[in-house]
């Protein structure tokens, strides 16, 4: 029951994110625009030596908000074998940990399949917007944390 | 060919005469903060006339010992509006009704399209050379044993001199915003702007659909904000002719 969270090289979440996220589809739809990005943080989550949770970090503004400073989470995935033991909690709470760190975000958002509701809402994530439908993969809602709290 | 050539002329000509005549001399854009790139905005944030000004108010404070240094100027529409929205919904989370949400955040922010910051005109000011610590547009940095005390005293006595004048003065008899001792205009251009600014169709500028909270925002509240927070300004400001 020890997990590690830890920051990865893009590479290292392809084949989770395949397996996870993109299966049966060509291995370079796992392959996303700002994955090199300097200020992109993409990080893992182990059991022992092995990977079996990721999450990656992009700085993105949500369109909302396009002139402030924002990230958006993405291709958040963890090991059926591992689910509904918080590891999911743990690499969000990492990343915003991180990311408040460098104190030069507004917000962090992301877009979510409705039945992970819960787990953002229980981590201070807001439903902006109206529910919405990607094709084959199911109704989604968009969710945003505000970081900075002035006035 | 020839016949081309004489349109082209002819609208050059057209163009200038119109300039000259001040007809087209501030845009609804220009006025509202909209279509950037076409402004005439320096990378300093202020239009050319605007910018001469300030350096030559730079340089006479650097010889009485005071580094301007401007914290903000140019503010897009977009930008003002996308600081509306963080904050309506800040506030929504926190369960304001829409009412009390709007009349929170015009107690600091202005309505997008309202703020003098759109202008290229306006600045806040502080004194580089003094070390940043937190938030810098505090009135008590400005008064007391505070930071920028010196400069303020300094502006009070020379801004005006170059054309700048605080909109937002600690007069008690001024409604609209609170006292910003940071915040100078450049009245030879922001007062006519705000001529021009007047004449403008608010009503309908000021609520576009992408505006949280723009049903709650009626030609009353819009009538009222005109005359509190637009016009809650120095009497100087307002001196039209």
């Amino acid at each position: 029951m020890e997990f590690q969270i830890l920051k990865i090289d893009a590479n290292i979440t392809y084949p989770l994110r395949h397996a996870l996220l993109r299966k049966g589809k060509p291995l370079r739809s796992c392959y996303f625009k700002s994955d090199k990005a300097k200020e992109t943080v993409h990080l893992g989550a182990f059991k022992f030596e092995k990977l079996i949770g990721i999450l990656s970090a992009y700085h993105i503004p949500c369109s909302e908000f396009e002139s402030l400073k924002g990230y958006q989470l993405r291709a958040i995935a963890v090991n059926p074998k591992y689910q509904r033991q918080g590891i999911a909690s743990l690499l969000i709470q990492n990343i915003l940990a991180k990311i408040i760190e460098k104190q030069n975000a507004d917000h962090i958002w992301l877009n979510a399949r409705i039945a992970a509701q819960k787990l953002y809402e229980s981590n201070g994530f807001y439903p902006i917007g109206k529910q919405f439908e990607i094709n084959s993969i199911g109704t989604h809602q968009r969710f945003i944390k505000l970081l900075s709290n002035e006035n | 060919m020839k016949i081309k050539l004489f349109y082209l002329v002819l609208l050059i000509f057209s163009a200038n005469f119109l300039k000259s005549q001040n007809k087209i001399k501030y845009s609804q854009a220009s006025l509202l903060g909209q279509g950037d790139s076409k402004l005439n905005i320096k990378s300093n944030g202020l239009l050319p006339e605007v910018s001469d000004a300030f350096e030559k108010m730079k340089i006479a404070a650097l010889n009485a010992g005071h580094d301007i240094e401007i914290v903000s100027a140019y503010r897009s529409y977009n930008r003002q509006r996308d600081i509306w929205n963080r904050k309506y919904l800040s506030n929504e989370i926190k369960g304001f009704s829409p009412i009390e949400n709007i009349n929170k955040i015009i107690e600091y922010s202005t309505l997008p399209g309202t703020s003098r910051h759109h202008w290229g005109t306006d600045i806040d000011i502080i004194d580089g050379s003094v070390k940043k610590d937190g938030d810098v547009l505090l009135t008590e940095k400005f008064h007391g044993d505070g930071p920028y005390s010196e400069l303020r005293v300094w502006l009070e006595e020379n801004a005006s001199k170059f054309g700048f004048l605080r909109p937002y003065s600690n007069n008690i008899e001024r409604k609209g915003f609170n006292y910003e001792p940071w915040h100078y205009s450049y009245a030879p251009i922001a007062i006519p702007m705000l001529k021009a600014y007047l004449k403008l169709n608010l009503n309908r500028l000021l609520v576009p659909e992408n505006l949280k909270g723009s049903q709650y925002i009626t030609p009353s509240f819009i009538k009222k904000y005109i005359e509190e927070s637009i016009l809650g300004i120095s009497s100087d400001l307002k001196r039209f002719d």
